[in-house]
């Protein structure tokens, strides 16, 4: 009996030693994470529709990005952001380390919100460059909520403020002044946004790309006006969506959708699945289209729909060459993009 | 009767009766060559785990999504309900095949209580198998996406032991009450596995009388859908947790009822 007991014993460590692994680990990641949101998006008006985020950094060593660089020059940018960038002197490539963008549509304007821009330093001298426009009188100089912060009225009327910790908020001026004024009264306008709340609560603490947005963002894409209008997708009622993504080495994509009911994350379960038939149909024109829809997993737990899937990069440029699109424009001012990566 | 010695004329209290036949069983199905195969067998996974991680044999499937095929297809669908059969059936059966279940019969102890004793001894034994496999092939496989990882994905590993110490249990019970009623348990203990258990593939209700589709259905994630995720509303988590304890329930208490009125002759 000894003996079996030893063996038993030793399973029960094994077992215990796996979980007490896993345990340290939630631990760990919890201690080293940032908080997901910055305090000062918790002042973000309650009609906002969709919050994400963009690590800059991990970004800029993807092999996405390598493969998408020239649309990043700023020749290639729509006027009202070159705008932007040659009042504030900011280069994209270098100097912006962590991005938050809101969509928060207003009764008179729906494209409307703001981002904020982490860069340490490489921001430091925004506030000269901008300085130097309002003095030539391109850009007006206005004081919000206590900041003095810059007014463009160009393309897009936009507003730049530089907050304490080096940062900067830019955004349309309604949007872009309510926050300010929301957090300087210490506002927590957004937990009013009870979908979108509980939706942030569950974006990862690490990773390139997470966003989270309650439907009305969904429904814009898959109306019956939108580019995915005419797969007549037609979903059921959605709460709120998460979705994360990892860009290196390969593509993968986390999408958790939670529905009004457990029949209504089944409903759209089978949708995505539908949708993943579709598309591995296509395998026998194009092969890798059925390559890339059995690397997806649909699954489902009460109201919650999970979607992975993970494609690699040669994979996406096989797929583009058969289609015969590129990725916004390969090559760089350099040369070809290195899709050795 | 000297004073301590125990009352001969009654049987021993069935915690104690039960308990001892667990310790003796235990001990010999552990120290058995049927253990050594199923270890190997469910030690599988581990093995290839640690082949995924050192080698790059896989660049279509990451590290997480092999753990949750492992689970489903391969310890769910096959393993487990193999094990249960290969130990279960043979908790009684053993005994009068080996022609010593009239000496344990002769002893002061109420027969469910060597059923309960085996049973348990059955569990132990399987679980001490099966677990350390799970968590092994989790540890290797999950890393492989970060240390992180193991965190955010501590709540699956700790559902799907459950559902290993559940899928055990049921299909234990079941194959244990085979045990009991027939002379020779596996061959039906095989065609239920290969034959009816298939009926869980099958689209409309017809499923909800496996044992596999309560099983499948609780693991929170599912590699491969069924055809019947098309045609009918799958079990929710209570009901296939009710089910498999419930079956569990019904299949012991008829196996030790069989067993307690049964007449076992000795061959010899």
């Amino acid at each position: 009996m000894k003996g079996s007991r030893v063996v038993a014993g030793a399973a029960a460590a094994v077992v215990i030693t796996g979980i007490g692994v896993a345990a340290i680990a939630t631990l760990w990641t919890h201690s080293k994470a940032e908080p997901a949101l910055p305090d000062l998006l918790r002042a973000l008006p309650a009609q906002t529709r969709l919050v994400a985020h963009l690590d800059v950094v991990d970004f800029r060593k993807s092999p996405l990005y390598d493969r998408m660089r020239s649309s990043f020059a700023t020749e290639s940018l729509p006027n009202s952001l070159r705008e932007a960038l040659d009042h504030s002197g900011i280069n994209l490539a270098t100097d912006i380390d962590d991005l938050f963008v809101a969509w928060v549509p207003t009764q008179d304007v729906q494209a409307s919100g703001l981002a904020l821009i982490r860069g340490g330093s490489s921001l430091a001298g925004i506030d000269a460059h901008l300085n130097a426009a309002a003095t030539s009188g391109k850009i007006e100089k206005v004081d919000v909520a206590g900041i003095s912060a810059y007014r463009a009225r160009g393309e897009l009327d936009t507003l730049l403020a530089p907050l304490d910790d080096g940062s900067w908020l830019i955004g349309t001026p309604e949007v872009t002044q309510s926050t300010l004024e929301a957090r300087s009264r210490g506002g927590d306008e957004l937990s009013s946004h009870v979908e979108l709340s509980a939706a942030l609560e569950r974006v990862p603490a690490d990773g390139t790309f997470w966003l989270a947005g309650d439907s009305s963002w969904l429904d814009a894409l898959t109306g019956s006006e939108s580019a995915l209008g005419g797969l007549g997708l037609q979903l059921p009622p959605i709460e709120s969506i998460v979705a994360s993504a990892e860009l290196s080495p390969d593509v993968a994509l986390e999408i958790s959708a939670t529905a009004l009911d457990e029949a209504g994350a089944r409903q759209l379960a089978d949708k995505a699945r539908g949708v993943m038939a579709l598309v591995s149909l296509q395998k026998y024109r194009v092969p890798e289209l059925g390559d890339a829809a059995s690397a997806a997993t649909i699954t489902t737990d009460g109201r919650r729909v999970q979607i992975s899937l993970r494609v690699r990069y040669a994979l996406i440029d096989n797929l583009l060459a058969q289609l015969g699109q590129s990725w916004m424009g390969q090559a760089d001012a350099a040369g070809k993009v290195d899709k050795s990566r | 009767m000297t004073t301590g010695a125990r009352d001969t004329t009654r049987a021993l209290p069935f915690g104690r009766a039960a308990r001892g036949v667990f310790t003796l069983s235990f001990d010999s199905m552990i120290w058995s060559r049927r253990s050594l195969f199923m270890g190997l067998f469910i030690g599988l996974p581990v093995l290839l785990s640690l082949l995924f991680r050192l080698t790059d044999m896989a660049t279509r499937i990451g590290g997480e999504d092999f753990y949750h095929a492992i689970v489903v297809l391969f310890y769910v669908r096959n393993a487990l309900p193999l094990m249960a059969l290969f130990y279960a059936t043979a908790l009684i059966a053993e005994e009068v095949e080996g022609g010593t279940l009239t000496y344990l019969l002769a002893r002061p102890v109420p027969r469910p209580a060597i059923l309960a004793g085996k049973f348990a001894a059955y569990l132990t034994a399987t679980l001490t198998l099966a677990l350390p496999a799970v968590v092994g092939s989790f540890v290797l496989l999950v890393s492989d996406e970060g240390f992180a990882q193991l965190g955010s994905a501590l709540p699956d590993l700790m559902r799907d032991l459950a559902v290993v110490a559940l899928t055990l249990l049921a299909y234990g019970a079941l194959f244990a009450l085979l045990g009991v009623a027939l002379r020779r348990p596996v061959i039906p203990g095989l065609v239920f596995l290969l034959v009816w258990e298939l009926l869980a593939n099958a689209p409309g209700y017809i499923s909800r009388f496996t044992l596999s589709i309560y099983a499948r259905y609780l693991v929170s994630y599912r590699a491969i859908p069924g055809i019947n995720d098309g045609f009918s509303d799958p079990p929710s988590t209570a009901a296939s947790v009710a089910a498999l304890c419930g079956i569990s329930v019904v299949c012991l208490s008829a196996a030790a009822m069989i067993f307690s009125r049964r007449e076992y002759v000795s061959q010899q």
